[in-house]
């Protein structure tokens, strides 16, 4: 127990501990909430869950998805799986990487990007693809983020 | 004048919103469907007036005006670039056999089909009915193709106060989306799958663990099951029939190892999705220590076809021990991707070139990777094998989840088996040293060619695969083994 709770936190994903796996429903609701995991939830979120806090690090280093930063504005996620291999994602990648002079999994302020490897959005048969601020996009090219600076 | 569209993710990454939108302001009715699976030609476009039905590939908000004014000229639609002709006399359609995809793309994914077959089903012996999984020779369609009937009765016969059907919709092999489409074409066959499977083994919850990569999945199959509890598919006393079967969607986070199926349990049971060690299998202890029926998307969807046709007739489907129809994806470096479901025994030759119509750049074919990450780089002349699970094991390979990657010469085989190791590196549980230790040590080794003497490394690869095949708690590390080493086997060239 630490001394004050934060209850509002606590409250918003107590509808999630009687479920299936709730810890990864409340996680995924604070994600959804705050758009990552601030690590000083840990304690609010272990103490609902009668979890240990290395228990719930545990899991929120587990998966791709739960970060304990807070996001860019632009999410640019690029599919580096073979499909899309075979389809140039490769060359798009260092293309996109080079014009906006980041490496994938890195962020830049400005303009607020962060560039991400993702492995496979099952559209292997429309590649190379990749996901723009949540929006899927077939036969991407580096015109694909060009948009993102106007 | 009314149009349809697809609603899948392929249409919505290819556009299909803004096609849509500017048919709307022509004043053009929009309805939208599942996908047909002939992702080449999404977004796929069909036109309807008096009576009559126009289909359009590739169409874009550009082409729209051409689209709806060669409708109307004189001539008709046939001149245009765009006109397909009928789906059902399309080839690439004609030439499939259709029994878990025969609803998609004709409907909307939220039509509800027709219950006679669910309602009698409902009324059989649940042993009958695992009779006829076992006769149909139903084999997973996951990846491992383990016989189904073995699963359903040691979930049935194994005494419990609570069982599981855990669906493993974490799809995410690189090449494969048929678990992906059928829940944006046709929730409601997966959702019938799993209430027969719950009925004949006596398991009264059913869980679908999807990856959170498919958003577009999720918002379809919500809505269905919405409707199903609202119709008495799901619930209490399911149509009249005094079953009860519950039913909820867990979203993932992200791990590709939760494909795995203990790993798959651990996630659902909110923790680390680490694998277990087996026995017991989840058919006996799964989810949290109950029995649990574990399956992928296509085989719980495979199910309403098997009675549909019935279980002899399914089983004269196919070659040998691989029965039935499978929905293999085409994809990669190919003209005409999409999916294809048609019976095992096909050649990779005859999926490549009679549906793909060869590589999309043009160039010469080099090599085809069978069954996601953790199948085989084939060389050509291998494209003969026929698909099935004994032929492709014959040459050391798999069908694994159905997915076929092609690629043309301008791949390199060492960057694609250090890729095997670098994918196995980001993705391990972590449980195992061979899995966790030797990726890590393999992508290094892969770097190596070319500047140190190459037989000495090959020989440390080679050893290095033999641990991780032979120690590895689960398949992600003993095969990840199996690209590299094909990769390697068949293409020397490219490791010096």
């Amino acid at each position: 127990m630490h001394p004050m709770p934060n209850t509002k936190l606590q409250d918003s994903i107590r509808q999630y501990v009687p479920r299936i796996g709730g810890l990864m429903h409340a996680l995924r609701h604070i994600m959804g909430e705050h758009g990552y995991i601030d690590p000083k939830f840990l304690p609010d979120i272990a103490d609902l869950f009668n979890l240990s806090q290395a228990e719930v690090r545990g899991v929120v280093s587990f998966y791709h998805d739960f970060r304990t930063e807070p996001p860019a504005k632009h999410q640019i996620s690029i599919c580096q799986a073979e499909a899309c291999q075979a389809q140039g994602s490769r060359r798009l990648t260092r293309e996109i990487e080079e014009h906006f002079d980041l490496n994938l999994g890195d962020r830049s302020d400005d303009p607020s990007v962060e560039l991400h490897a993702v492995y496979c959005l099952g559209l292997c048969s429309v590649g190379p693809s990749m996901q723009i601020d949540g929006r899927l996009i077939a036969r991407a090219s580096l015109d694909s983020v060009r948009a993102i600076e106007q | 004048m009314r149009a349809t569209l697809s609603k899948d993710s392929t249409a919505l990454a290819l556009g299909v919103e803004e096609v849509a939108a500017e048919l709307t302001l022509r004043g053009v009715e929009v309805g939208y469907t599942g996908s047909f699976g002939l992702h080449w030609a999404e977004p796929l476009l069909q036109l309807s007036e008096h009576g009559e039905l126009w289909t359009f590939k590739n169409a874009s908000s550009q082409s729209v005006s051409q689209i709806l004014d060669s409708v109307s000229r004189d001539s008709g639609p046939t001149t245009c670039e765009h006109y397909l002709g009928p789906i059902e006399e399309e080839s690439y359609f004609r030439n499939q056999t259709r029994l878990v995809f025969d609803r998609a793309g004709f409907h909307s994914p939220l039509q509800l089909p027709d219950f006679k077959l669910l309602d009698k089903l409902l009324d059989t012996e649940p042993s009958e009915i695992i009779e006829h999984i076992e006769t149909s020779g139903l084999r997973g369609r996951g990846g491992a193709g383990f016989p189904a009937h073995i699963k359903w009765r040691t979930v049935a016969d194994t005494e419990s106060d609570q069982k599981y059907i855990a669906c493993n919709a974490d799809e995410g092999d690189s090449g494969t989306f048929s678990d992906r489409m059928l829940m944006e074409a046709d929730p409601f066959k997966l959702i019938a799958g799993m209430i027969v499977a719950g009925y004949a083994t006596g398991s009264t919850k059913g869980i679908i663990y999807l990856r959170s990569e498919y958003p577009v999945a999720l918002e379809w199959l919500s809505q269905a099951i919405e409707i199903s509890y609202t119709n008495n598919l799901l619930g209490t006393d399911i149509r009249g029939s005094g079953f009860h079967f519950d039913m909820e969607i867990f979203v993932g986070a992200g791990a590709y190892i939760c494909g795995e199926e203990t790993s798959m349990l651990e996630s659902l049971e909110g923790k680390r999705g680490q694998i277990r060690f087996k026995p017991p299998v989840p058919a006996v202890a799964g989810l949290f220590g109950k029995p649990t029926l574990v399956h992928n998307v296509i085989t719980l969807a495979s199910v309403p076809g098997i009675f549909a046709i019935g279980a002899e007739e399914y089983a004269s489907l196919g070659v040998g021990a691989s029965t039935g129809t499978m929905p293999f994806q085409l994809s990669g470096n190919v003209k005409r991707g999409g999916l294809i479901e048609i019976p095992f025994g096909a050649s990779v030759r005859t999926l490549i070139e009679e549906f793909g119509h060869g590589t999309l750049s043009g160039r010469p074919l080099r090599t085809v990777q069978i069954g996601g990450p953790l199948g085989a780089y084939l060389s050509e002349r291998e494209l003969d094998t026929p698909l099935t699970y004994e032929d492709m094991a014959s040459i050391d390979a798999g069908v694994g989840h159905g997915g076929i990657v092609v690629f043309d010469d301008t791949v390199d085989l060492r960057q694609q088996a250090e890729f095997a190791f670098e994918f196995c590196e980001l993705e391990s549980c972590g449980k195992c040293t061979p899995c966790r230790i030797g990726s890590v040590r393999g992508k290094e080794l892969m770097r190596r060619f070319g500047k140190e003497t190459d037989i000495r490394t090959i020989q440390l690869v080679d050893d290095l695969c033999e641990v991780m095949e032979q120690a590895s708690l689960c398949q992600m590390g003993s095969m990840t083994p199996i690209p590299v080493r094909s990769a390697m086997q068949r293409f020397p060239e490219d490791f010096r």
